[in-house]
């Protein structure tokens, strides 16, 4: 009977502790870098809890691959082949175009980056943790593999995000989508540059601050600008699904929707970056030409 | 109850926190993702309810941490509420355990929705949208907390006790 009486202080006093400790987490976590190897660490400790919760997912999904019908095996292979002819004959035409490219930058005496392929490894993403609220997914890839933080993550379809936190055998992606991500991109038809920023967890984008007589309009296809030296350039990002112009004030109300599809992520590329040696710095005219540039096929990137 | 060997115990709290993850991490459609129960907080409140010398505060804070961890939450966000959930159980276990479920469902709906709030506030302070809808889950959570808490002391017995 005597513990009756010693629980209540201590439960206040362990209430007490538990809130301070949380708080000073979460200064520390939004403060600045402190906790990177804190959660790098708690993730390396979780990560067979996440491969036990991830188990039955996996057995699902290997269950249905089995099970699938000969006739459906047959349509998928038929269409796969199909794609693989039309991409492939795509790939010939583009080599015929870089080669063409190299030519005219030859003549031309640029100094500018040859562009060079982009290394890339394929992660798949874990089912791990999806908080409605944040725009967030997991992967299986870590440090062990080279991953870092900040690293581009790709889809087929375009840019997906990129690494927030690193663990051994796991990453985090932060969506493009996600309110705390921006992405510099430019418009493909008109070569104007805006910031894309995410809105929610998997909404839309939004480019803000851009002038009423902007030349953006709808459908228009928006990519990286590769001028945050994070993302390479010329990466398809999102297709503009919304300009209004009529808005309160001087800023037309811009909004584009992604092209990987973020909400149903089954397997990323991360890729490296090529190694810039002659990393040019932006030059100020470029913040400076916005709705100037036609660009056309000419490749962007710090020559112009 | 003092006499019940621990290891039984320890396996049907930890196979249950992983049956929490799970929950939390099947793929649901979006406009259910907002409903989605706080699986994990609730059940520590259980474990709290029925074995609060085993589970506590500091369980609670571990456990919310270690959540954080998963989901890329800000580190603390749902230690803290959960500290918060099973310190408040912990206070008034001897008069809810002996309530009628539909009864401790009703009284921790509105401690489920402090422990929303506090989510919300933690996510608004990181400059993250917040919205009344965060407070769904206090309902839902409440509203399958019997069936819960019924698995729960099925488990725990079919553990050894």
């Amino acid at each position: 009977m005597p513990s009756l009486f010693r629980r209540r202080p201590s439960l206040a006093l362990r209430l007490l502790l538990a809130v301070l400790a949380a708080l000073l987490l979460l200064f520390l976590d939004q403060r600045g870098p402190r906790l990177v190897p804190l959660r790098s660490a708690l993730l390396t400790v979780l990560h067979p809890v996440q491969q036990v919760i991830d188990l039955p997912f996996r057995v699902w999904a290997w269950g249905s691959d089995n099970l699938r019908e000969r006739a459906t095996l047959r349509e998928q292979t038929a269409a796969l082949r199909d794609q693989n002819l039309r991409l492939k004959l795509r790939a010939q035409t583009l080599d015929a175009l870089q080669a063409e490219n190299m030519r005219l930058r030859a003549l031309l005496d640029s100094l500018t980056r040859t562009p060079q392929p982009l290394r890339a490894l394929i992660a798949s993403t874990v089912k791990v943790g999806l908080d409605p609220y944040i725009g967030q997914i997991e992967i299986d890839k870590g440090s062990l593999q080279g991953v870092f933080v900040g690293q581009p993550v790709l889809d087929a379809d375009g840019v997906v995000g990129q690494v927030l936190h690193v663990a051994a055998q796991a990453s985090q992606v932060l969506l493009i989508t996600d309110s705390r991500h921006a992405i510099p991109v430019k418009s493909v038809r008109s070569g104007v540059r805006a910031i894309a920023t995410g809105r929610g967890p998997v909404g839309s984008l939004d480019l803000p601050y851009l002038p009423n007589h902007v030349d953006l309009e709808e459908g228009d296809a928006l990519v990286t600008s590769g001028l945050d030296d994070v993302f390479p350039p010329d990466l398809p990002v999102a297709r503009v699904s919304r300009v209004n112009r009529i808005g309160e004030g001087e800023f037309a109300d811009v909004q584009a929707t992604p092209t990987g599809r973020l909400d149903r992520i089954q397997e990323v590329l991360l890729v490296w970056p090529p190694a810039a040696s002659a990393d040019p710095a932006p030059t100020p005219a470029q913040s400076a030409n916005n709705g100037a540039a036609p660009v056309g096929e000419t490749p962007p990137g710090p020559a112009r | 109850m003092t006499t019940t060997p621990a290891r039984p115990h320890l396996a049907a709290i930890a196979v249950s926190v992983l049956a929490a993850g799970l929950l939390l991490s099947v793929p649901v459609p979006v406009w259910a993702s907002a409903w989605q129960p706080p699986w994990l907080t609730l059940v520590v409140a259980y474990w709290c309810l029925a074995q609060p010398d085993r589970v506590g505060v500091t369980a609670a804070f571990v456990l919310g941490v270690l959540q954080d961890a998963l989901t890329g939450a800000p580190l603390g966000q749902h230690a803290l509420a959960m500290a918060v959930v099973a310190a408040a159980v912990l206070a008034e276990y001897q008069r809810l355990r002996v309530l009628p479920l539909w009864q401790q469902a009703a009284l921790l709906a509105p401690l489920l929705a402090v422990h929303q709030v506090l989510l919300a506030l933690v996510s608004g302070s990181g400059g993250r949208p917040v919205s009344a809808a965060m407070l769904l889950p206090a309902l839902s959570g409440a509203v399958v907390w019997p069936w819960l808490f019924l698995t729960l002391r099925d488990l725990r017995r079919r553990a050894g006790h």
